[in-house]
């Protein structure tokens, strides 16, 4: 009779231990798996806002797809005559630094600001 | 060949004596139309000036894999092209390609680093050219980078032109 106390309390101890390990290592799980949620939404937000950080050429709302963008002579053409628009308008500017030059509207004339 | 030097914004203000050591120095060159000078990243040995024609002033963009040169200046007769060999670490920062035939003067560093040595005058008046010519193209492109980032920045992309 004592024996078997002994060996139901020795079954209760070690399932109770067995318990506590098991609880333990699903609570770590968790802890490591909710981590690498955070992980990773931390990485998504850091690189939404690389994209979002302004590029020389940027031009948001009016970029052309990959997919009908052909680089060819009209495009260069157009490119060129961007920087040459441009240029017209800063070139007052590097004579004459102001924030009305540095800013003013291709094709108005200096005196409507 | 002293005329064309007296025609060179470069060297205004130096007498005659002065333009025959830079004349002594300069070599004559000869570009078809859509010859390059040189490169983007090529090693900076001459400065030159443009005699007749015209040489376009690039800038390779690259899009998808295709990279082209950009016109961003184009530089004429009595104007100076190629200050990077004047300049550490004597590099170009553009290409240059002739955009009709086009005869230049070129000055190699060296050669005119001995000149530098004998006549502080050239020197000055040189480098006093070619600041002149840095500080207008820093603006320059200040100004440019400065309009596409309020460009970017303002609200749906609103454009600085009319």
């Amino acid at each position: 009779m004592e024996a078997a106390l002994v060996v139901l309390v020795v079954a209760v101890l070690f399932g109770g231990m067995v318990l506590m390990l098991a609880m333990g290592y699903q609570g770590s799980e968790a802890e490591r798996s909710r981590q690498a949620r955070a992980r990773e939404a931390d990485a998504a937000a850091r690189a939404a806002a690389m994209v979002a950080v302004p590029g020389f050429f940027a031009r948001s709302g009016r970029t052309i797809t990959p997919s009908n963008r052909v680089f060819d002579e009209v495009m260069v053409n157009r490119l060129e005559h961007h920087v040459r628009l441009e240029q017209a308008v800063v070139a007052q500017f590097v004579h004459q630094p102001s924030v009305d030059n540095l800013y003013r509207r291709v094709g108005v004339p200096n005196h409507v600001h | 060949m002293q005329d064309r030097l007296q025609a060179a914004e470069l060297f205004a203000g130096l007498d005659a004596v002065r333009l025959a050591r830079l004349n002594a120095i300069a070599r004559g060159l000869t570009l078809r139309n859509g010859d390059y000078l040189f490169l983007l990243g090529d090693t900076a040995q001459y400065i030159s000036v443009v005699v007749s024609g015209l040489v376009d002033l690039c800038l390779p963009i690259s899009i998808d894999d295709v990279v082209k040169d950009i016109t961003v200046e184009a530089v004429g007769p009595g104007k100076m092209i190629g200050w990077s060999a004047l300049v550490k670490p004597f590099r170009f920062t553009l290409s240059a390609r002739a955009a009709a035939p086009t005869e230049i003067l070129a000055f190699e560093r060296l050669a005119l680093e001995q000149v530098f040595s004998t006549d502080p005058t050239i020197e000055r008046v040189i480098r006093n050219g070619i600041s002149e010519l840095m500080a207008s193209r820093l603006t320059m492109f200040q100004a440019l980078w400065a309009r596409e980032l309020q460009r970017t920045l303002s609200p749906g992309g609103q454009d600085t032109q009319a």
